[in-house]
């Protein structure tokens, strides 16, 4: 039993994966009560399953699953049309709670035949469980008659505990694979950086390019003061950027130092509106909100959005969600900024007004700008420094000119080498 | 092969997305669908495919009416690739994704094995029949991706922006797929924004500006054309930069680049 | 005309739902739905929430029918009718006039309620419309693979299996990107976090919720 807690110790501290595996569970919880097919109404509780689910991945604490419920509840309550939306408030936290009690504990961590049936079991009790109290709140509370109570409502909430645990047992072994996929202790793909030799100098704007999976990312999120659990370290490296040891510096002093807007800025991007996105920000830094409508302004002002601030994120286009990203690293002031594969999605003319955007942004307002990217076409004319990754090492780092020479010389990524270069170093070739 | 007849295509019945598309696209050609951003292109594709029907207009492959088809009566015919493989892949493994069309598409079981062995052979991917999807990088994502459109033996392969967020090594090796595809009988209809790719590889490009057809040609008269391209919103590729930087005249790949050079070296010496 | 404090549009629900609850007599439950229709066309929301209205009030009406069929009086099916469509009524007016962060703001701040939870509830609204896109997109690739919709509902929910899958899988690799970005946004060093939604109780506040809270005891104490 030991083993087990301490096993979920381990998940739980300090991450916010519980946050987020919940949010993003539950909205597809309300999708699928939207677009779920229902046999004479009665249907799944997709609700009660995606947050059993999110229980099961992240083994929160009893406390964090009331949390979870209330969170359930609310979000039933606001967008179903039920006919005592007050009720979920009661149901679910209760369950939420006893859920991850369960799951904290590992009561049912069995195996029948070889197959755990741990998430049947969770799914049809916590079904139960809030099923129950819901419809015995409603029926008190409504007045029902106790024929309607035992002879429909109970049974509905058995029907949807039964479909629910067949989904809960389908879902969570797969699921459960790709949530541990970097944390499990037997399957540890580390990813360690080596030789990582480079200094970045203030107001400088630097390249880092390598085929996928040499380092990239990684190297970016290092700076950034991310230390995911499947980053091995570096070895041999002395990492300076503006003056800052990047080894020795606390995550906290690196997070406020450097902002990023990583290659999934979708997830980075999580409120309604775009001010309430750039708010988002300075709110966590306990700032005043006469402060806050100030910087909103002159941060959506300086990447292109000034006045929309009311529009809604998901009718953003690619290139705006991109700059909206880049305000909100703008908005609290990091000197260094740190961007992963901008581009990646991106049309040329939306491409062309980032690296713009960017460019101004370096020249102008004196920012560090570290760039991950394969298309190197947009950078010829403000690049300082072009640093090339293999397999996780730092293969060269230097003037642009110089670093694709060495990449033509060494095949390391030449086809990242844009046409240009590539013919004028073949014909400095032949010559010779 | 395939005919489109004054296709019209409107949101709502109020924004006018394509106007009056004529275009014929023959076998074994690689048709190359670009213009600016709101253009129309992808709505185009999803035109022919079926995931859309055109208000008005006629729709023909191979002489027979699809005007007004469902993409699941396109599959065995039409292949297409979406943009983002992560929006594509729902398979537990490999080898069911790459099963799944022909599987719908009622194929025997032995017809199935083949066809997904060879499919898997020809992008790569053989050995990986019993690795997860998700968990592929995106290289390969978007070879299985293509992969599973090929196993339903389609004629035609619409591939939308396959080379999106890719690195340049694995873009090297979709484009040299295509190719392969192509040389074997198949026919491409591509959408893309990369003019490099349309240069070295399309025998037509189509653009399109505010849905309606501007350009039907080849990439030769396109690009040879400056006013024309950079009218059209578009960019000259990089090897017709370089051409005229060396003065070589009109190049459209860097093979040609090269040649050009040597050429002149020899009437150096 | 509705600017009042999230707060008080909450406590005027609960309020008005409390009053369904202990008043038994159905006159005065009338009288408490015309106040809601009322308010309801006042606020001009009703395009937005029309559907929502029309819906629950046909469902109400099978719910009278129910208990009738069950042997219960007029009276009372009546009376439990007019309760389930105040409170849903009162949930749907409130939602409907208020802003998502100030329901929120007036949550973490007025209620106590721990900053996480109110964090979520607003970011799940937030992805809800690009994850139903996601998985339309899953769909349409399935046609495009030789998909047909079947009529049998067993085979229709298996085929739903299909999707949920990658649309889970999805959430779980981007729920630890989600998590690396909120972590290096500073989220869970939140000593002292502010709020931009307004939540002060104005003095408009405070009277409107006296007359609510004397007019609904003096109905509760005679009815």
């Amino acid at each position: 039993m030991e083993n087990k807690t301490a096993m979920n110790k381990a998940k739980n501290e300090g991450s916010l994966r519980w946050i987020t595996i919940t949010t993003l569970l539950l909205a597809i919880g309300v999708i699928l009560r939207m677009i779920s097919p229902s046999m004479g109404g009665i249907s799944l509780n997709w609700n009660i399953v995606m947050y059993c689910l999110a229980i099961m991945l992240c083994r929160p604490t009893p406390e964090q699953g009331l949390g979870i419920g209330i969170v359930a509840g609310l979000v039933a309550t606001m967008t179903s049309k039920a006919a005592l939306p007050y009720a979920n408030l009661i149901s679910e936290p209760i369950a939420g709670y006893l859920c991850a009690y369960m799951a904290y504990k590992r009561f049912f961590d069995l195996k029948i035949a070889n197959i755990k049936i741990e998430p049947a079991f969770m799914v049809f009790i916590t079904t139960v469980i809030s099923g129950g109290i819901f419809v015995t709140v409603t029926k008190i509370i409504i007045n029902l008659p106790i024929n309607v109570y035992l002879y429909a409502m109970l049974p509905t909430v058995g029907i949807m505990a039964i479909l629910g645990m067949i989904v809960g047992q389908v879902l969570y072994k797969p699921a459960n694979k790709i949530f541990n996929l970097n944390h499990d202790a037997k399957n540890k793909i580390r990813y360690t950086l080596d030789h990582i030799n480079l200094t970045i100098e203030k107001g400088s704007f630097s390249i880092v390019t390598g085929v996928n999976g040499s380092g990239k990312t990684t190297l970016l999120l290092a700076i950034a003061g991310a230390r995911t659990n499947y980053f091995g370290g570096m070895k041999n490296s002395n990492l300076i950027v503006n003056d800052i040891d990047i080894i020795r510096t606390e995550l906290a002093e690196l997070n406020r130092q450097v902002g990023m807007v990583m290659a999934d800025y979708e997830g980075q991007l999580v409120t309604e509106t775009v001010g309430d996105e750039i708010a988002f920000s300075l709110e966590n830094l306990g700032i005043e909100p006469k402060e806050i409508l100030k910087k909103r302004n002159e941060v959506l002002n300086m990447v292109g959005l000034g006045g929309l601030e009311d529009r809604l994120i998901t009718s953003l286009s690619g290139g705006q969600k991109q700059r909206l990203a880049i305000a909100t690293v703008l908005a609290v002031d990091s000197p260094i900024l740190v961007l992963d594969e901008p581009i990646a999605a991106i049309d040329p003319e939306g491409a062309i007004e980032i690296y713009s955007l960017l460019k101004e942004l370096n020249t102008k307002y004196h920012k560090t700008i570290i760039v991950a990217e394969h298309d190197l076409k947009y950078v010829s004319d403000c690049v300082t420094q072009l640093i090339v990754l293999d397999d996780g090492d730092l293969k060269y780092a230097g003037m642009m000119d110089e670093c694709l020479n060495f990449m033509y010389h060494s095949k390391i990524y030449p086809e990242a080498i844009p046409l240009k270069w590539k013919i004028y170093l073949e014909l400095g070739d032949k010559k010779c | 092969m395939l005919n489109l007849k004054d296709i019209n295509y409107s949101y709502n019945k109020k924004d006018k997305v394509l106007d009056s598309i004529t275009l014929d696209i023959h076998e074994g050609e690689i048709v190359a669908i670009a213009g600016r951003n709101g253009s129309g292109k992808t709505t185009l594709t999803r035109i022919i495919m079926g995931i859309m029907n055109a208000d008005c207009g006629f729709l023909q492959l191979d002489g027979k009416d699809i005007t007004k088809s469902i993409p699941a009566d396109m599959a065995k015919h039409i292949g297409y690739v979406f943009q983002n493989p992560d929006r594509q892949l729902f398979a537990s493994s490999v080898f069911e994704e790459v099963a799944y069309a022909p599987k719908q598409l009622g194929f025997s079981e032995k017809e199935i094995t083949t066809s997904v062995k060879k499919a898997l052979e020809i992008t790569g991917l053989t050995g990986l029949e019993y690795n997860s999807p998700q968990m592929l990088s995106r290289g390969l994502k978007q070879r299985l991706s293509i992969a599973s459109a090929l196993a339903a033996k389609p004629k035609i392969l619409i591939l939308d922006e396959p080379t999106t967020g890719q690195d340049c090594r694995e873009r090297t090796i979709l484009l040299r797929l295509m190719r392969k595809f192509n040389l074997e009988g198949m026919t491409i209809i591509l959408v893309t924004h990369d003019m490099d790719i349309i240069a070295e590889h399309a025998h037509k490009v189509v653009v399109l500006e505010k849905g309606v057809l501007k350009f039907n040609g080849t990439p030769l008269e396109l690009f040879s054309n400056e006013k024309l391209t950079v009218g059209l919103g578009l960019e000259l590729p990089e090897a017709v930069h370089i051409g005229k930087e060396y003065n070589l005249g009109i190049c459209l790949t860097p093979r040609e680049i090269y040649k050009k050079l040597e050429e002149r070296n020899h009437a150096h010496v | 005309m509705f600017n009042f404090a999230a707060l008080t549009k909450i406590i005027l629900a609960l309020i008005i739902s409390l009053c369904s609850i202990l008043i038994s007599d159905s006159y005065v439950l009338f009288g408490l739905l015309i106040i809601e229709l009322i308010v309801m066309i006042i606020s001009g929301r009703t395009n937005k929430i029309g559907k929502a209205v029309v819906m629950l009030g046909i469902f109400s009406i099978g719910l009278y029918g129910i208990q009738l069929l069950c042997g219960s009086s007029t009276e009372i099916s009546l009376i439990s009718a007019l309760r389930m469509i105040i409170m849903s009524y009162s949930v749907i007016l409130m939602l409907a006039t208020t802003k998502t962060q100030q329901i929120t703001a007036a949550l973490v701040k007025q209620c106590y309620m721990p900053y996480s939870y109110a964090f979520m509830v607003t970011a799940v609204l937030r992805f809800v419309p690009d994850i139903l896109a996601e998985s339309q997109a899953i769909r349409e690739a399935q046609s495009c693979r030789g998909y047909r919709e079947s009529a049998n509902p067993i085979k229709r929910l298996m085929d739903y299996m299909i999707i949920i899958k990658p649309m889970v899988f999805r959430a779980i690799q981007r729920s630890e990107h989600m998590a690396i970005s909120l972590e290096m946004r500073g989220f869970s060093r939140t000593s002292q976090r502010t709020f931009m939604a307004e939540t002060k109780l104005k003095g408009i506040d405070y009277s409107v919720l006296i007359i609510a809270m004397l007019s609904s005891a003096m109905l509760v104490s005679k009815f």
